[in-house]
């Protein structure tokens, strides 16, 4: 079975864009520089080696829950920060690692690492020190931040990447609950929409990476807080739906399937709330599918015509075949 | 070839920074609105710990939930809070009795515990059947808003308790009358404990903070013993 570049590769050459020594020159540096593409075998191995390492992991929970309310706040800060600087030892120890499954591991070590800091903080503010729930809140959201932006700066994976959204996010909502009085849950909802959307802005920006993560992760928190808080509340909806016909014309226009993915599902999430908080039972489920299939209908004709713009397009068709006697492949 | 190069590398650098700007000011300007827009405060009140005077001669007892823990919390006629007793099990507030606190808890099914109102300590239990669930506590007042006032009246009499200006989403969320009727304790929608006399003739002074409203706080009975 051909793996993504072989196939690119081979297929570059049918096109006559590259040359079959090109091709084999290419293909030999990829094996030499990531060992080739991993076997199904190594990939059913790792996925092993994780569900394994969960039911271990929960087998020791169990085990240590049984005596969780014996221990001192003392020893489970003990115990919390000794498992969290394990998960970070051994996370900066395969950090440097160059295959793919040790960089996935790193990954999930350093994540744990985050939610280890997250725990203790719990320990410290809210069991030693006995603040209020929401300044616990507060301050563990600060603290997984401050683990997780270092962690992801040194370890740019995706992984990372969402772990520190997931902390700043959680920051940011519980701030919103300090007040005596919290605000509406539209405040919630807009302010998990400007996170999302400053995630993805930062993404397309080349500040966070990788680039594709950030966009879809902020372009899916941007769609999902306007309608998943948002009630009834038509202008949030509205924005929700906003947002996402913006991402399938962006998708259409930069022929990014991950925009176009979330776009589509978002608009398929909001527009039905959208219908009937406007114009309630009356009219409620065939307006629906109606709208839902003019929406199927927009798409698919402007999936289509991006297509046929980018194949018409002189800049992206392929170039005349190479002359093997003159030798004026692309060098 | 150069200079296409140096362009576009420059291109990429502006579109980057714009949209770190954009992002930036995305976020400020959504700090803004949440700050100036989103957060709303409820009415200011003096607290019964400053100006004890006049006050209740009662205390109230509540349950509250904290990190797990149902905690009896009472309020003295002082202003103080007090947390004598607290557990994983939770309960409910049923009645105040002489130096005691009848609380009904579900620790090894249901069953009523006695606690000693200075140190917490578990003075005995009291089968279940000799208090009955009591019947939810019945409003003592209720709110009306007219062009952004909140009018809290008493129940019965119509008598105005309270004006304030307040915004729309701020409300009284339950209320209870003092056992001898002369005091009235609410519970607003910002979690505080307010009392105020029921004739009127004073505003509401805050009890304390973080009261969940229902159940409604419990009254001791002053008059009683």
């Amino acid at each position: 079975m051909r793996d993504t570049t072989t196939t690119l590769l081979h297929d570059w050459h049918a096109a006559g864009l590259v040359s079959a020594d090109q091709v084999d020159a290419i293909e030999r540096f990829e094996r030499g520089r990531t060992g080739g593409p991993a076997p199904r075998r190594t990939v059913v191995a790792e996925a092993i080696g994780y569900v394994g390492a969960a039911l271990a992991l929960g087998a020791i929970a169990l085990l240590v829950g049984e005596f969780w309310s014996q221990f001192t706040d003392l020893a489970r800060l003990v115990l919390v920060l000794v498992l969290t600087l394990a998960l970070f030892a051994s996370g900066t120890a395969l950090r440097r690692a160059t295959r793919p499954p040790l960089q996935r591991l790193a990954s999930v070590l350093y994540a744990g690492t985050v939610a280890g800091v997250a725990w203790a903080t719990g320990i410290v503010v809210g069991d030693m020190v006995g603040r209020r729930d929401v300044e616990v809140g507060i301050t563990i959201g600060v603290a997984s931040t401050a683990a997780a932006l270092p962690i992801y700066l040194v370890h740019r994976r995706a992984l990372s990447q969402l772990v520190l959204l997931v902390a700043v996010l959680g920051t940011a909502l519980a701030t919103l609950s300090l007040p005596d009085q919290p605000p509406d849950t539209v405040w919630y909802s807009l302010t998990a929409a400007a996170i999302g959307a400053a995630w993805f802005l930062l993404g397309t920006g080349g500040w966070l990476s990788p680039r594709r993560v950030a966009e879809t992760a902020g372009a899916v928190l941007a769609v999902l807080a306007c309608q998943v808080t948002g009630g009834d509340d038509w202008a949030l909806l509205l924005l929700g739906a906003a947002v996402a016909v913006a991402l399938v014309l962006l998708a259409i226009r930069s022929d990014a399937l991950h925009l176009l993915a979330v776009g589509a599902v978002g608009l398929f999430l909001v527009v039905p709330r959208l219908v009937f908080a406007w114009f309630g039972d009356a009219i409620g489920a065939p307006a629906t599918m109606l709208v839902i299939g003019l929406l199927l209908v927009l798409l698919a004709v402007g999936l289509g015509r991006a297509r046929r713009e980018i194949g018409d397009d002189p800049a992206t068709s392929p170039p005349p075949p190479p002359s093997a006697s003159t030798g004026e492949v692309a060098r | 070839m150069t200079a296409t190069g140096t362009s576009g590398s420059a291109t990429t650098d502006r579109r980057s920074r714009s949209l770190l700007v954009s992002a930036a000011v995305l976020v400020i300007a959504t700090v803004v609105l949440v700050v100036v827009f989103g957060i709303q405060r409820p009415p200011g009140l003096a607290t019964l710990a400053d100006e004890p005077a006049g006050g209740p001669t009662a205390a109230v007892a509540w349950m509250a939930w904290d990190r797990g823990e149902g905690c009896v919390r009472v309020a003295e006629p002082s202003g103080a809070v007090t947390t004598p007793w607290c557990s994983q099990s939770g309960g409910e507030v049923v009645r105040f009795d002489g130096e005691e606190l009848v609380v009904r808890t579900w620790e090894t099914g249901e069953r009523m515990r006695t606690i000693d109102l200075d140190d917490g300590r578990s003075t005995g239990w009291l089968p279940a059947q000799r208090d009955p669930a009591p019947d939810p506590v019945t409003d003592a007042v209720w709110a009306e808003r007219h062009d952004g006032t909140l009018i809290v009246h008493e129940v019965g009499s119509d008598r105005v308790l309270w004006r304030a200006e307040a915004h729309e989403r701020y409300t009284i969320d339950s209320s209870a009358r003092s056992p001898d009727r002369t005091w009235i304790s609410m519970v607003d929608s910002a979690g505080r404990l307010l009392v105020v006399p029921a004739d009127g003739s004073a505003p509401p002074r805050v009890w304390a903070d973080d009261v969940p409203a229902w159940p409604a706080p419990v009254w001791e009975d002053a008059t009683a013993g």
